[in-house]
């Protein structure tokens, strides 16, 4: 057979890797930075380097810029030799490169600028989001266009991982961000949902994203790397196979169980939990298949750095992977949700599964990239060793810190009083943990930068160099099998015909629903019975074999696999939205309460603020009334939260008195000792430019909130009337000086148009909603005209 | 996929049936207790569904969370001889004190003087002087005026020991911020309106200023 030699595009991988390597550790450093700030408030600065400024710019920068660009990396490495063809486009390859990191850039000024959609993980706002998602595309269109001219027929494991990869992001991306820009020319957006349905979307999405972006691709990655390191076969092809469909099937259902025991309606928590707890094996499946191709490397353990990370990282996946379902049951969240139980949860994977796998790839990669030996095994050693101790020096202290506080919260006297009444109390019980989860994270950092001082020895000690291989001249790939026996094979029809009978479950009554799920199973287990004991035909090739060779049928079914969970869950829940706003009695929120709302985001309020107050006796008791769907319904976007560094403000309004909230945004321990809260001062001189404020209401009714037209051409003076009362209060009460035009900030104490007044009126109104009749305490006059005028448009 | 180009089996992994890029893959079986671990979750998903969602049997967070409230002990009925009982008792007072140490003095100031909220220590009360109206006002709050409801957070028990504390100090008057509400007389408890959230604000301003000028008939004689 006549062959030629073929260079892969090795450059495009150095380049990702260092990318990763100097975000790794530009996201780890603000990561240290926010665990100090939680520990020690003064290390907030004001304005832009806030805790809640800087929690999404750490999770975006490790999510997106460190393990995204790892992602790549192998991802293109491994790519190229599987499919033993350069990268389609070098010029593709290139403006994925330098779009990805202009997008990290943009995000890493956007984000302590205060710019953010409010939602987590997708903070980043709609201009960047259409650069993510080009550039995303580019990413696929390259890789789908190399696999298009593979010379290997069939697609290893990790190519599938890849494919999953590529297509879920896009469609949960572009979903879950989808919003109305305010006014052409501004950064600003408002959630196309709102509300339940926008909690549902944001989960489906973030749970997701933790499955398809830190997830598959990295599993991908184990599945080329590992074997590559350690010089083993993989234990098993056939569990490969099972899991990798049952997770990308089963995941798209878990997001939920980042919902429990909130107002999404009971039947979507259900499956959310009894989704993730099916999760479990299909998970440790990948687990099995990584650790057990070491089986018979086991002591190169010892001496080699790069088999050592890749064995911790997936230990780590295992952990993190029994850790998840274990807390998507639901007596479990209830004491761990909103505590750091949580983040103890994701830093285990990813300091451990990502930052280990990624670490150990860049060891194994660098010396090839560069075609010579690593410069210290001995620092890569230590790197080891002071990254484990860091991972287990965090994750025990966050263990603690959040199994402490949620039972502090819970904690009832017997004449039905709580035990700490004071929120400040259970996080003071706690500052011991942080400042200790502070030396872990610190311990990692030091490791990761020796790893980056090591890599750049080695560098500068070889010289970069291309990969090569022989491939046939003639690359001609026989189709063993067509798309009709793929699509009318047993797999598939077995399948579609169990679906089908469980999703009877949906819309008929309970006996009906046992007759049907009893069918399925007999189906379904009839048809395990039948393919298992079949004698499969010598040289015939088997179902799946023949799918491995069809890329493209291999996308579509992936597609249909990920599309059924989120389709089941979302769309009877978007159906639900008119009826809901037709029977609600809430009413929009007025003028000013939107700036304030705006404000609230604009400062990352919801990093440590939830506002869903659970159905258990202690949280009504500490917060007020369990939250219902129609607190948050006009809420684009929701703000239920996910962790409570601070007390949740579902029932805030009306609980203080404006000169309290005044005083507590200046100086947080004037009015609540022991919190840790950053203060807010220059929220009191930073103005709202009201004049903007009618694009605002125009763009929340374009996402469905039912304005009035009158209300959104008055909305500058309504907003100033409010702000004025608010003010007027707080000079009578408070006796504030307002600042006159143009004054100096060090002479007066607020101004009258600040973010702080509309954030007062905000705060005042979350929870209180407005009756004409009447009037609820905290909601000003104002608001209660505004409701008012609504309700009258209405009818 | 490459086929191996001659068959081999590894001694540890059996045979290897692929070779992709010089990676091996063998093709063990998958191990039973993983395999049991996965059907088990599955039967437990169906169980638990058609436990609560088809026949429902166990109750739903929302029904556990209703039968909790109602489970939950009353706190028997507060009534103004069970208060005078209580604030006839030292510990009681000085465990008020704790308490308010905790969680009033950000807007009452240490000494109850009064910041964000009203003077404790003077004769001039916005919701009522009488023991059963600070008794009530501490628990039910007033919400329009920014005073929490502390009933649900802190239980009864502790609410009457507050009362107890504000009875022990009522009429002391520290100086601090100025009085508001009406001149509390015990003679005059029975007439005084329920704790009414909106009526004495307005009133508070008239008479509080009369009542600046004057010395706080200071009747201290139920303390």
């Amino acid at each position: 057979m006549e062959t030629q030699q073929i260079t892969y595009n090795d450059r495009i991988v150095r380049q990702f890797i260092w990318a990763s390597v100097v975000f790794g550790i530009v996201g780890m450093l603000v990561g240290v930075i926010v665990a100090l700030q939680l520990a020690f408030w003064p290390a907030n600065l004001e304005p832009y380097l806030t805790f809640g400024r800087l929690r999404p710019l750490h999770t975006n920068a490790v999510i997106f810029a460190f393990v995204g660009n790892m992602l790549f990396a192998g991802g293109y490495y491994s790519t190229q030799r599987l499919t033993k063809s350069r990268m389609a486009s070098d010029a593709l390859s290139n403006i994925h490169f330098w779009g990805w990191q202009a997008i990290i850039a943009a995000a890493a000024i956007s984000l302590p600028l205060g710019f953010t959609q409010g939602k987590e993980y997708a903070e980043l706002e709609w201009p960047i989001d259409l650069a993510v998602a080009v550039i995303w595309l580019v990413f696929g269109a390259n890789f789908f266009m190399t696999l298009a001219k593979r010379r290997e027929k069939h697609l290893y494991v990790a190519l599938w991982f890849y494919i999953a990869t590529i297509v879920t992001i896009t469609m949960l991306y572009v979903v879950n961000n989808l919003a109305m820009p305010v006014l052409a020319g501004s950064m600003k957006s408002y959630s196309a949902f709102g509300g339940v349905q926008d909690a549902l979307v944001q989960w489906w999405y973030g749970h997701n994203a933790v499955a398809f972006f830190l997830t598959t691709p990295i599993l991908g990655i184990m599945y080329y790397f590992v074997p590559k390191a350690a010089q083993r076969p993989v234990l098993s092809y056939r569990l490969s196979i099972i899991h990798f469909w049952s997770p990308v099937f089963i995941y798209i259902w878990a997001g939920p169980h980042h919902l429990l025991y909130t107002a999404l309606p009971d039947w979507a928590q259900s499956l959310g939990m009894i989704f993730s707890l099916m999760l479990w094996a299909p998970s440790w499946g990948g687990m099995l298949n990584g650790l057990l191709t070491l089986r018979g490397a086991w002591d190169r353990l010892r001496s080699d750095p790069v088999l050592k990370l890749f064995a911790v990282g997936v230990t780590c996946y295992g952990m993190s992977t029994f850790e998840g379902p274990l807390l998507s049951i639901k007596s479990v969240s209830g004491l761990a949700h909103y505590t750091d139980w949580i983040i103890g949860h994701v830093h285990n994977g990813a300091l451990g599964w990502n930052g280990f796998m990624a670490a150990g790839m860049f060891y194994w990669l660098i010396p090839r990239l560069y075609g010579t030996k690593l410069h210290s095994v001995k620092a890569a050693n230590f790197h080891f060793w002071i990254g484990t101790i860091g991972i287990v020096l965090y994750v025990v202290a966050m263990w603690v810190a959040g199994v402490t506080q949620g039972l502090m919260w819970r904690a009832e006297n017997v004449d039905g009083g709580l035990l700490y009444p004071s929120f400040v109390e259970t996080l003071i019980a706690i500052r011991p943990m942080y400042w200790m989860r502070l030396v872990g994270g610190t311990m990692y950092l030091a490791g990761f930068i020796l790893m980056a001082w090591n890599l750049i020895m080695t560098a500068r000690a070889g010289k970069a160099v291309n990969g090569t291989d022989e491939v046939a001249a003639e690359a001609k790939l026989k189709e063993e099998g067509t798309w009709k026996e793929i699509i009318f094979g047993a797999p598939t029809v077995v399948s579609v015909l169990v679906l089908a009978l469980l999703s009877m479950v949906a819309i008929t009554n309970e006996v009906a629903s046992t007759v049907f799920v009893a069918v399925a199973f007999f189906v379904g287990f009839g048809a395990i019975v039948f393919m298992q004991t079949r004698k499969q035909k010598p040289g015939k090739p088997t179902w799946h074999t023949v799918l491995e060779g069809r890329a493209l049928l291999f996308t579509v079914l992936t597609v249909v696999s990920v599309l059924i969970g989120g389709i089941a869950e979302i769309v009877p829940t978007l159906v639900a939205v008119p009826e809901q706003i037709a029977a609600t009695n809430n009413v929009p929120y007025t003028a000013l309460e939107v700036e304030g709302r705006d404000v609230y985001l604009q400062e990352g309020c919801y990093t440590c603020h939830s506002q869903m107050i659970r159905p258990f006796t202690w949280e009504s008791a500490r917060y007020g009334n369990v939250s219902t769907p129609d607190d948050s319904i006009f809420d684009h976007p929701f703000q239920w939260g996910s962790r409570r560094i601070g007390p949740d403000l579902a029932r805030l309004g009306g609980k203080y008195s404006h000169v309290w909230h005044y005083r507590h945004m200046r100086d947080p321990r004037e009015v609540s000792p022991g919190s840790n809260m950053p203060p807010y001062l220059h929220l009191s001189y930073d103005e709202v430019d009201f004049d903007s404020t009618d694009a605002k209401l125009r763009a929340m009714r374009a996402v469905g909130v039912p304005y009035a037209p009158a209300q959104i051409a008055e909305a500058s003076d309504s907003a100033r009337t409010q702000a004025e009362g608010i003010v007027a209060e707080l000079v009578a009460e408070g006796g504030v000086k307002v600042c006159t035009e143009g004054e100096d900030s060090a002479t007066c104490d607020i101004r009258p148009n600040s973010q702080l007044v509309a954030l007062i009126g905000y705060l005042q109104r979350i929870g209180n909603v407005p009756t004409p009749s009447a009037p609820a305490g905290g909601g000003s006059e104002v608001a209660q005209l505004d409701g008012a005028q609504l309700q009258g448009a209405n009818e | 996929m490459a086929e191996p180009q001659e068959k081999r089996i590894d001694a540890i992994q059996g045979e290897i049936i692929h070779v992709y890029d010089g990676i091996e893959e063998a093709d063990n079986a998958l191990p039973l207790w993983w395999l049991w671990t996965f059907y088990g979750a599955i039967a437990f998903a169906v169980i638990y569904w058609f436990n609560y969602h088809e026949y429902e049997v166990s109750p739903l967070p929302g029904e556990a969370y209703t039968i909790a409230l109602q489970e939950r002990a009353s706190g028997g009925e507060v009534t103004e001889e069970l208060l005078a009982t209580i604030a006839g008792d030292p510990a009681a007072a000085a465990e008020g004190q704790t308490l308010f140490a905790t969680h009033c003095v950000a807007c009452h100031e240490a000494n109850a003087a009064g910041n964000i909220g009203p003077n404790l220590t003077d004769g001039y009360w916005l919701h009522g002087g009488g023991i059963v109206a600070i008794h009530d006002t501490i628990r039910d709050g007033v919400l329009a005026n920014g005073m929490p409801a502390w009933g649900p957070t802190l239980g009864a028990t502790s609410i009457q020991q507050l009362t107890a504390y504000l009875i022990s100090i009522r009429d002391t008057n520290v100086e601090g911020k100025e009085p508001q509400g009406e001149l509390y007389s015990p003679d005059g408890e029975a007439a005084e309106p329920e704790s009414d959230e909106t009526a004495g604000v307005p009133a508070a301003d008239d008479e509080g200023e009369t009542a600046q000028a004057e010395e706080p008939a200071a009747d201290s004689s139920g303390v």
